[in-house]
């Protein structure tokens, strides 16, 4: 099905991959994700009197749940879903690893914690802009001191464990901040922050983190051709010409800001940025650039879904987006594992 | 709190200087409190130890020795229900006038020791508190509101003890009244946050919008004389 968009080429063995081909499908995948999103909810609607109820300008209840609720529901799962996949894709093939995912090596907690601590010192009243600069400037931290590791002969396995132990520390950190906090609710917050969820956010949390995940997007997308010269090693990289410093940098400062502003809004979301890369990775014929913007589309394609997940009524309140992204994902992680993928 | 001076406090709940769970916070703050843990009840030496719902075991058993009577009260969740507990509590404390008194006054204001049955045409009011939380049908505060005339949107929900309700589902139900329970900053925490989302700004400012009352949380928490206060707040006394 994919292979048809994919010009003459396609039937020629598996090269070139068929790489519009699979980014249309995901495209139209996302677009019926994203009409269900605003379709289902308490009450279920037909799509077809959407656009009626967006157009209008109509205070009526279910107008305002649509326009209010629902749609900024829906955008921030694309955003923050496209950030981790495009992210995870990224530091996959920064540090040639399939483990290497913003949730395992600690980038989303400590975003989480830098967030927390804005949030409940009241830091973030001052400015709208205050959250996600946290968030930002924790991830930051958290991929600045994996990328100076990985810079000497780091082993992948020591890398990846002191991932796991900054995010070990971050949440931990963040559990306290919030037992500390004098106020009455934050102790239960600790679920949002560690699991993540999108619900109660608004078009405030889209426009919140709209300009540095932008940038970030950006940053992401051009390291295609650096990322694929440097899976042939950093000195054939640097033999074609590729500074693999710069390239390092533009990674970590992508992701600080994609993931960092994703995660002071959406809490940490765990798995997405490492299953999507390695479900698409094939299909892109293992290249990483190609993977980029392929996970990015994957990213908001699973998070959309499992946001819709999220949303099986239960008696007390709705299940955690990380809740649902870790049942689909962790399986994933055992197998890559057992597999011996991750060298 | 209501029935005794201060002198003949030994220790209270810790509980009761949270202003937003107690009316008594401010007498509270001049007073010993406790966790509940054994050692400080052993350490204020009281005559009588009063629990609400059953004591743990250990220290059921620590007071059997100590030769200290322990008195256990059920969370009262109706008004007949405080009465009884008031009660029997004044008998013990030999104050049974002072308990007469405060439930006079009471049933003066509540009109009746149940709720009336209330009009079908009565207006609808759901109470919503931080993180969306409703208190249920078998809950004080549902007493509350039908001692003020107003039909609870809590029983419409299912809701019995309580539970969490989305914007969605409070939009959707269409409240003539939306009753805020104390604390609402929205910096201080997403819980709070909640009920200053767009949503139901939108709705607050429409043209369809229903009214909104704010009681403290600390007068319907727990049941006592001042819950008729909260009955007052709601804007319809009782007969």
């Amino acid at each position: 099905m994919t292979r048809s968009h994919a010009g003459p080429d396609a039937h020629a063995a598996d090269h070139p991959p068929p790489r519009f081909g699979l980014r249309l499908a995901l495209a139209a995948v996302l677009l019926v994700l994203f009409v269900a999103a605003l379709c289902v909810g308490t009450v279920t609607l037909n799509p077809l009197d959407l656009p009626a109820l967006l157009g209008a300008h109509e205070e009526a209840p279910l107008a305002i749940v649509v326009a209010e609720i629902r749609l900024p529901r829906a955008l921030l799962a694309v955003i923050v879903g496209a950030s981790l996949g495009l992210a995870g894709a990224a530091l996959q093939g920064l540090l040639r690893n399939p483990l290497a995912e913003p949730g395992i090596i600690g980038v989303s907690g400590m975003a989480a914690l830098a967030a927390v601590l804005t949030f409940y010192t009241g830091l973030a009243a001052a400015s709208v802009w205050i959250l996600p600069l946290g968030g930002m400037l924790g991830a930051l931290a958290a991929v600045a001191a994996l990328a100076l590791l990985s810079g000497r002969e780091t082993r992948i396995l020591t890398l990846i464990l002191a991932g796991v132990a900054i995010n070990s520390l971050a949440g931990a950190l963040t559990t306290l901040v919030l037992n500390l906090t004098s106020n009455p609710f934050a102790a239960y917050e600790i679920f949002f922050w560690l699991l993540g969820s999108l619900a109660n956010r608004s078009f405030e949390h889209v426009f919140m983190i709209a300009p540095f995940t932008v940038v970030g997007w950006w940053l992401l997308l051009r390291t295609g051709r650096g990322l694929d010269a440097l899976s042939l090693g950093e000195d054939t990289a640097a033999s074609l010409g590729i500074d693999t410093r710069r390239l390092k940098g533009r990674v970590i400062l992508g992701a600080a800001l994609s993931v960092g502003s994703a995660v002071a809004v959406s809490g940490v979301v765990g798995f997405v940025g490492l299953v999507v890369p390695h479900l698409l990775r094939p299909l892109v014929g293992h290249r990483p650039g190609a993977l980029l913007s392929a996970s990015m589309l994957g990213g908001a394609t699973l998070t959309l879904a499992a946001d819709l997940g999220t949303r099986v009524p239960l008696p007390q309140g709705e299940l955690k987006l990380g809740v649902v992204t870790a049942l689909i994902g962790a399986p994933f992680f055992l197998r890559l594992v057992l597999r011996g993928d991750a060298r | 709190m209501e029935l005794v001076d201060d002198r003949r406090i030994a220790s209270l709940t810790a509980l009761s200087r949270d202003p937003a769970l107690s009316p008594f916070h401010a007498r509270a703050a001049q007073l010993p409190v406790n966790r509940g843990h054994v050692e400080e009840i052993v350490v204020a030496r009281p005559d009588l130890v009063i629990t609400a719902g059953r004591a743990p075991p250990l220290a059921t058993r620590l007071l059997e020795r100590l030769d200290v009577p322990l008195l256990e009260f059920e969370h009262a969740e109706t008004f007949a229900a405080y009465a009884r507990n008031l009660v029997r509590l004044a008998g013990v404390l030999g104050v049974e006038q002072r308990a007469h008194t405060l439930l006079q006054t009471l049933w003066r204001t509540l009109g009746a020791h149940e709720p009336p049955a209330l009009p079908g045409q009565a207006p609808r009011a759901i109470v919503y508190q931080p993180n969306g939380y409703t208190p249920g049908t078998h809950t004080l505060v549902h007493r509350v509101l039908r001692h003020a005339g107003l039909r609870d949107v809590a029983g419409e929900l299912g809701l019995d003890g309580g539970g969490f309700v989305s914007l969605e589902r409070l939009l959707l139900a269409r409240p003539d009244v939306i009753v805020f329970a104390g604390r609402r900053d929205a910096a201080a925490s997403l819980a709070e946050a909640m009920l200053h989302h767009p949503a139901l700004r939108a709705l607050l400012d429409g043209p369809q919008a229903p009214r909104t009352v704010t009681v403290a949380a600390h007068l319907w928490t727990c049941a006592g004389s001042y819950a008729a206060s909260a009955v007052h707040r709601l804007g319809a006394p009782g007969r």
